[in-house]
C-alpha cells in the first residue's frame, strides 16, 4: 500500500487552475523531490496535502486513511508536518518555546517536552540560541527553526517547502545532510526546491509540475534529461542540462 | 522552589497590607485593587496571551453583578452562591460572544466586542423593570455574618476588613487558575495562535478550541468578581457596563505588563492607588493621571513587570 497517495487532485482559484489532475504516490521512507517553475503549483499541492486548501477534485490518502478535506490541525495529528516557504516563527516567543508548542502536545510531562524540544534544537544546531527571541533570528536560523517546529509534532511525513532558498553554499550543504539524516531516522520526506544540485543528490524520485499539471516523474537522472522538463525550464538559469 | 518566591511575596503582602494600613478607607482601596486585579488578570488571558483585544470585558463583569444581585433580591439566593452564579452568567455570555469573534483578529475583535458592550449597556439602561435602569439596583444583600475556622466575619457592618480578605482570597485563587492555565499546553498554544495562527494550526494546535476555552475562562472570572462587587458595594447601575471601565482595564494591563501572571495585579494596584492619591490635587486629578500614564508607557512600553524582569535577568546579550 502506498504511504501517501495523491489521486487526481484538482484545485481551482476563481478561474485559475492551480492544480489539474495531479497524481503520484510516495512509499514509506522515500525522499521525493518536487520541482517545477515558479507558479507551477508546488506549494499549492503542499497546502492541499496539509489541509490548508481543500481540493475540488481528487483524494489524498495517507497511511491507508482518506485525509481529503481534513483541517490542518487534524492532518498534523495524523502525522504530516510541513514547513512554510517564508518561515513563520512565533516571533514573540523564545526559540525553545516555538518548539515546545509542538512537543507539549505529545509529552504530557512539561519537563519531558522541554527535553525533547532541546534535543530537536541540538539536532538543528540551534541549542545555543534556545533563549533567543524568535523574531531576532537571521534567515538561516529561521529556516532551521521552521524545521524544528515541523519535527516537534513527531511526523511520519515531512513536507519541506524551499528550505534552502537564500542560504549560502555551506548552509545548503548542511541542510542536505540534515535531510539525509532525518530520512535515515525513518522520516518520509517530500522536498520542494529550486536548487537542482540539492534535489538531485537527495531525492530517490522526482516529480515535476508545470502550470498545475504533472509533466514528469521518475529517477532524478531520467527527469533531468526529459525533454518536456527541459522545455518547461528553458530560460531558468538553473537549466537542468547543467549537472 | 525558586519559582514560588513571587507567590510567597504576593500572598505575604496581601495578608500584610491591612495589618499595616489600618484605615478603613485605605482597606477599601485595597479591596478595589483586588477587584481590578481579577478583572485585568482575566482580561489579559484573552487580550495579552490570546492577542484578542476584547472590549467586552465589562459585559461579563456587569452580567455577573446583575445576575447575582437579582437572584439575591428576587429569589433570596445567598450571595456566596451568587458568586458562582455570577461566574456562570459571565461564562454563558462569554460562550455566546466567542462564536462571532472566533474568526476575527486584532482590531476587529475590538470593534465587534465594543458593539456588544454598547448594546448590553443600552439594554440594562432601558430595561427598567428588571434593572431599575440608571437609578441603579439597590438593596443588594451583603455576605452576611459567618463563622469560619473559629473566626467571626461580619460582612454586614462598616468594617471593610472581611470584604478585603474575601476579595484578596478570590484574587489569589484567580491567579492560581491563571497560572495553571498559561503554563498548560493550552496556554502555550494560545501564545502561538497570537503570534501566528496558521503556523500554530500547522503544528496541530486546535485554535478554535483554545480560543473558546480562553473566552470561557476569562468571562467566568470576570463574572465571578462582578458578583463579588455587587455584594460589596451593594448598589450597581448600568455603569458597570462602562467603556471607561474597559479603558481602565486596558491601561492597567499595559502598565503592569500584558501576558504575565503578576503584571495585571501590579498594574491594578498601582493605578488604583495613584488614582486615589491624585484626589488630593482636586481639579488637576485627571490631567495628572493622564500625564502619569503617558510618562509610564513611554519609559516602560512593555509594562513594569517586563522592565524589571529584563533588568534582573538579562544582564547579558540574550533577549526575550
Amino acid at each position: 500500500m502506498n504511504f501517501l497517495a495523491i489521486e487526481h487532485c484538482g484545485k481551482q482559484f476563481a478561474g485559475l487552475k492551480a492544480l489539474s489532475d495531479v497524481s503520484f504516490s510516495v512509499d514509506r521512507g522515500e525522499v521525493i523531490g518536487l520541482i517545477g517553475p515558479n507558479g507551477s503549483g508546488k506549494t499549492t499541492l503542499f497546502n492541499v496535502i496539509s489541509g490548508f486548501y481543500s481540493p475540488e477534485n481528487g483524494n489524498i490518502k495517507f497511511d491507508g486513511v482518506d485525509i481529503t478535506g481534513l483541517k490542518p490541525h487534524q492532518i498534523s495529528r495524523k502525522g504530516i508536518s510541513r514547513t512554510f516557504q517564508i518561515p513563520k516563527p512565533f516571533g514573540n516567543l523564545a526559540v525553545l518555546h516555538n518548539v515546545l508548542v509542538g512537543t507539549r502536545i505529545y509529552s504530557h510531562d512539561p519537563e519531558e517536552a522541554k527535553r525533547k524540544a532541546l534535543e530537536l534544537l541540538s539536532f538543528l544546531g540551534l541549542k545555543s540560541k534556545a533563549d533567543f527571541l524568535a523574531s531576532n533570528l537571521n534567515v538561516a536560523d529561521r529556516k532551521k527553526l521552521e524545521i524544528a517546529k515541523a519535527l516537534s509534532t513527531r511526523p511520519k511525513l515531512l513536507l519541506l517547502d524551499e528550505v534552502m532558498g537564500g542560504l549560502t553554499p555551506s548552509e545548503i550543504a548542511e541542510t542536505i545532510e540534515l535531510i539525509k539524516k532525518m530520512n535515515e531516522d525513518g522520516l518520509t520526506i517530500i522536498v520542494i526546491e529550486h536548487i537542482m544540485k540539492a534535489i538531485m543528490s537527495i531525492s530517490k524520485r522526482v516529480v515535476v509540475l508545470n502550470y498545475g499539471e504533472k509533466i514528469a516523474e521518475g529517477l532524478p537522472e531520467q527527469v533531468a534529461s526529459d525533454p518536456s522538463v527541459i522545455k518547461a525550464y528553458l530560460g531558468d538559469e538553473y537549466g537542468l542540462t547543467r549537472n | 522552589m525558586k519559582k514560588k518566591i513571587p507567590w510567597f511575596i504576593f500572598i505575604f503582602l496581601l495578608i500584610l497590607f491591612p495589618l499595616v494600613f489600618r484605615d478603613n478607607y485605605v482597606i477599601h482601596i485595597f479591596t478595589m485593587s483586588c477587584i481590578y486585579g481579577v478583572l485585568v488578570l482575566s482580561w489579559d488571558i484573552l487580550g495579552g496571551y490570546g492577542g484578542m483585544f476584547s472590549f467586552g470585558h465589562p459585559i461579563f463583569f456587569g452580567l455577573g453583578a446583575y445576575a447575582s444581585a437579582l437572584m439575591a433580591i428576587k429569589l433570596g439566593i445567598s450571595p456566596w452562591l451568587g458568586l458562582l452564579i455570577g461566574g456562570l452568567a459571565g461564562l454563558i455570555a462569554g460562550g455566546m460572544i466567542a462564536f462571532p469573534v472566533l474568526r476575527l483578529r486584532g482590531p476587529y475583535v475590538a470593534i465587534v466586542t465594543v458593539s456588544f458592550l454598547i448594546i448590553v449597556h443600552q439594554i440594562s439602561t432601558n430595561w427598567v423593570s428588571l434593572t431599575q435602569g440608571p437609578t441603579g439596583l439597590s438593596g443588594i444583600p451583603s455576605f452576611g455574618n459567618i463563622r469560619i475556622f473559629g473566626f467571626h466575619l461580619n460582612f454586614d457592618g462598616t468594617d471593610n476588613l472581611p470584604h478585603y480578605y474575601l476579595a484578596a482570597f478570590i484574587l489569589v485563587i484567580s491567579t492560581a487558575i491563571q497560572n495553571k492555565f498559561v503554563n498548560s499546553s493550552m496556554g502555550i498554544h494560545l501564545l502561538a495562535i497570537r503570534d501566528d495562527e496558521s503556523a500554530a494550526i500547522a503544528m496541530g494546535v486546535n485554535s478554535t478550541q483554545c480560543k473558546i476555552v480562553a473566552f470561557l475562562l476569562t468571562s467566568f472570572l470576570a463574572g465571578l468578581i462582578g458578583a463579588y462587587y455587587a455584594h460589596y458595594i451593594l448598589l450597581i447601575s448600568p455603569g458597570v457596563f462602562g467603556f471607561d471601565l474597559m479603558v481602565t482595564i486596558l491601561t492597567m494591563s499595559l502598565l503592569g505588563g500584558a501576558a504575565t501572571t503578576f503584571g495585571p495585579i501590579i498594574g491594578a494596584f498601582l493605578l488604583t492607588f495613584v488614582s486615589e492619591y491624585l484626589r488630593e490635587f482636586g481639579d488637576y486629578r485627571l490631567f495628572l493621571y493622564g500625564i502619569f500614564i503617558i510618562v509610564a508607557i513611554t519609559f516602560m512600553p512593555e509594562g513594569i513587570l517586563k522592565q524589571i524582569w529584563k533588568k534582573m535577568l538579562y544582564r547579558g546579550v540574550k533577549t526575550g
